[in-house]
């Protein structure tokens, strides 16, 4: 979980106010910056700390509705290619047939179908994420946080999967089943 | 040096010294990985080295054999004896310990519980030679490694020779597998 210094996170929760009482509100149309994105995830390995990767290369679409929190959308296109771990051979292990299988299986998805508000800042994604041709419904906690002043979004979305969910059983269990995904961005209006 | 030097083949030179350094490499990445921690991605690197480059002398075991079979040995250097039956059995047994030690780890790597197929450099998938479980690995763990021992001992017998041959009876040995 991020540490969000508390009177920062105290904030949005104004402006959420605000924008509840706005009338006629829809949903704004957000651009997501590359360079201020990062997509992580976390894999466990029997005898090894856990290692850790990221994908560099994705497209994306974000709509946010402050009035009706379940009218907002996302989507991820990401580019399995794209994953790098810090080791080069690892890299292109885990991208190939073994694992991602990349070059069948370019794309990694995820497609929101529901939005549902937990808090002022708080809410939960559930959408169909695609890997390795297979789909799978998953959901992701994002917290939503505005920077003062500005129209920038600041997202931090983190999720859970099961690998084995869509096929990918290589190395179990020495390696884990559980795959913890972070997205952590900042969205701007164009 | 004398005008006619009778030297190995130029392939079995080049195989000669090729396949020294990658074994000796393989030794010391075998040891390397085995006993020193690293973190995931690391290790696996170092494995996946290990592997390949082993497999490569594999196939130029197959290569040598070849080519021992094409060109003749150069006629002995050293008279019959004790140490030219040393020589020769010296050779005959790095020769199996040279198939024996990929064929092992091989089968070690098939039998591996983690059971991640092996796709050396990452061209291709190597095919399991054993089914997988953890006591036959455990078991083929313990024969690889005293294989490589095994290696490393012949190894430093054969160099020694090698090196008697060239510093104490400064004869014409050491120049059979030179350029
Ligand atoms: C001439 C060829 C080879 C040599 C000299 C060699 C040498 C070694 C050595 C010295 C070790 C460390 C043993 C220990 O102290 O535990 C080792 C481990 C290992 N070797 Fe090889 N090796 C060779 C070929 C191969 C091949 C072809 C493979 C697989 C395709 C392989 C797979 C392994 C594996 C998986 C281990 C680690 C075992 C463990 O985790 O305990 N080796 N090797
Ligand atoms: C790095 C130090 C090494 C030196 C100085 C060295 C030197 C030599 C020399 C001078 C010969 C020729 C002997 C003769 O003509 O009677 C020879 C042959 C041979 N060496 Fe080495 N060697 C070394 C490493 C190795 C290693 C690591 C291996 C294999 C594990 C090896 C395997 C052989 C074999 C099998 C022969 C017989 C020729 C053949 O059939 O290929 N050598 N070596």
């Amino acid at each position: 979980m991020p540490s969000f210094p508390r009177l920062l996170s105290a904030l949005p929760l104004g402006f959420a106010v605000l924008a509840l009482a706005a009338p006629g509100a829809r949903a704004e149309t957000y651009r997501i910056d590359p360079a201020h994105t990062q997509i992580r995830f976390e894999v466990g390995a029997q005898g090894y700390p856990v290692t850790k990767g990221v994908f560099r290369r994705f497209t994306s679409n974000l709509a946010v509705d402050f009035d009706t929190p379940a009218r907002s959308k996302v989507s991820f296109h990401v580019a399995a290619g794209s994953l790098e771990t810090g080791t080069p051979v690892l890299d292109a292990y885990v991208r190939g047939p073994v694992f991602l299988d990349a070059d069948r299986f370019p794309e990694v998805m995820f497609e929101s179908a529901a939005v549902e508000k937990l808090d002022d800042h708080r809410v939960r994604v559930s959408g169909v994420l695609t890997l390795m041709g297979v789909s799978h419904a998953e959901t992701f906690l994002v917290d939503v946080n505005r920077a003062t002043g500005t129209a920038s979004l600041s997202l931090s979305a983190e999720g859970r999967i099961h690998r084995s969910d869509f096929g990918m059983v290589a190395g179990l269990p020495l390696i884990s089943d559980d795959v913890a995904i972070t997205v952590a961005t900042l969205a701007d209006q164009p | 040096m004398t005008a006619a030097v009778r030297r190995w083949s130029l392939p079995l030179r080049a195989l000669h010294w090729i396949m020294a350094a990658l074994i000796l490499g393989l030794l010391a990445l075998g040891l390397l990985m085995t006993h020193l921690r690293f973190d995931l991605g690391t290790t696996f690197a170092l494995y996946q080295w290990h592997k390949s480059i082993g497999v490569v002398v594999l196939l130029l075991w197959g290569v040598r054999l070849g080519t021992r079979a094409a060109w003749p040995a150069p006629p002995e250097e050293t008279p019959a004896g004790w140490q030219r039956a040393a020589a020769r059995g010296t050779h005959l047994l790095l020769y199996g310990l040279m198939l024996a030690l990929p064929l092992s780890g091989w089968m070690l790597a098939s039998a591996s519980p983690l059971h991640l197929p092996t796709r050396p450099f990452n061209l291709f998938t190597l095919p399991d030679l054993v089914t997988a479980g953890p006591r036959l690995f455990a078991a083929l763990e313990g024969v690889h490694a005293a294989l490589a021992y095994g290696l490393l001992a012949l190894v430093a017998v054969h160099v020694a020779g090698a090196l008697k041959h060239r510093f104490v009876d400064r004869d014409g040995v050491m120049a059979r597998m030179g350029f």
